[in-house]
């Protein structure tokens, strides 16, 4: 009774552990505007999928496509855009994806110029 | 009045003693003599302001070389290179997880990954106080010291590029958010002098120091 109850214990605290583990690979924070909030938003459910897919925990979210620095005269030559500020790119496990998606509900329409989410807050 | 006028007559006597047609020969030679050797006199000279200019380029360099071993000498026997292991075995576990995975990617996402793997070791808040938190500060201020000595040119950048560059790259790949968060909090130009040399933007050495 008392091996079972441990071994029970020992499983509740494991688990436990698992649930509240940070994700050694994710950005602790990231900053997103209106533009690749929304982005995120219709991306997240495929996002979600591919966590499950690729099994690691966590996903290497690109968001890339969702800005648009195409402008006249050379790349990079002006001064810092809007987007340069942004996290287009972020490593992210299911908790944290789901809280991005929360957040960016919660502040629609507040996202510009842009906004930090600090991503270890999220439970 | 007349004293002085019998001295210059002896003088002009004394000078007369080397007849006037000899004299013009020794002094058209000498002349000529010195027109052949100037030339040569003036190529010595700049030769010889040349070569003191390497040797004192030479010995400056020397005594750059010098004070580079002995930032390297300070790494190994300072401590330094045991707490750079310090952080090292906290990184590695983590990073060896998925080293295939982070291989296979573009540097740009690979760098995502380094910084989060840097920050995610160190304590996250803006207290910087924990264990790992204090190595990497004193990492820091020895790579900042070692960059800034590179930059004044009081070290030689190739020399600690060779033996502490490699270190120092990857220092600055896992710990570059780190810096920028500490900046953010306040710490000023935290990093910046390591973060120059991780990318090569260091003032180099040249000939007779110029820029």
């Amino acid at each position: 009774m008392i091996v079972r109850a441990t071994l029970v214990l020992g499983m509740l605290l494991y688990s436990g552990q698992l649930a509240w583990a940070v994700c050694d690979f994710c950005n602790p924070t990231i900053r997103l505007n209106q533009r690749v909030a929304e982005c995120f938003g219709e991306q997240l459910p495929a996002e979600l999928v591919r966590l499950q897919t690729e099994g690691r925990g966590f996903v290497l979210v690109d968001l890339t496509q969702c800005v648009d620095d195409k402008t006249r005269g050379l790349p990079q030559a002006g001064a810092r855009t809007a987007s340069s500020d942004v996290d287009t790119s972020f490593v992210a496990d299911e908790t944290a994806l789901r809280c991005i998606g929360a957040e960016i509900e919660r502040l629609s329409g507040a996202l510009d110029p842009s906004v930090e989410l600090d991503l270890t807050r999220c439970q | 009045m007349s004293v002085g006028t019998d001295l210059v007559g002896e003088a002009i006597e004394e000078d007369d003693v080397v007849p006037r047609r000899w004299r013009g020969r020794w002094l058209r030679r000498f002349t000529s003599a010195d027109r052949m050797a100037a030339p040569v006199i003036k190529m010595f000279a700049v030769i010889a302001v040349i070569l003191g200019g390497l040797e004192y380029m030479d010995r400056v360099q020397a005594a750059r070389v010098e004070q580079s071993l002995g930032e390297v000498d300070n790494w190994d026997a300072g401590g330094y290179r045991r707490l750079y292991s310090q952080v090292n075995a906290s990184i590695w576990p983590i990073y060896s997880k998925q080293a295939d995975f982070i291989a296979a990617l573009s540097p740009a996402q690979q760098a995502i990954f380094y910084n989060n793997i840097g920050e995610g070791i160190t304590g996250q808040n803006n207290e910087f106080s924990d264990d790992n938190d204090l190595l990497v500060d004193e990492l820091f201020y020895f790579f900042d010291r070692v960059a800034l000595c590179a930059d004044q040119r009081i070290c030689d950048y190739d020399v600690l590029n060779a033996f502490i560059g490699s270190d120092l790259a990857d220092f600055w790949r896992y710990f570059g958010s780190y810096a920028e968060r500490r900046r953010a909090a306040g710490y000023g130009q935290y990093g910046v002098w390591t973060e120059r040399f991780a990318r090569g933007d260091i003032s180099r050495a040249t000939w007779l120091g110029l820029p």
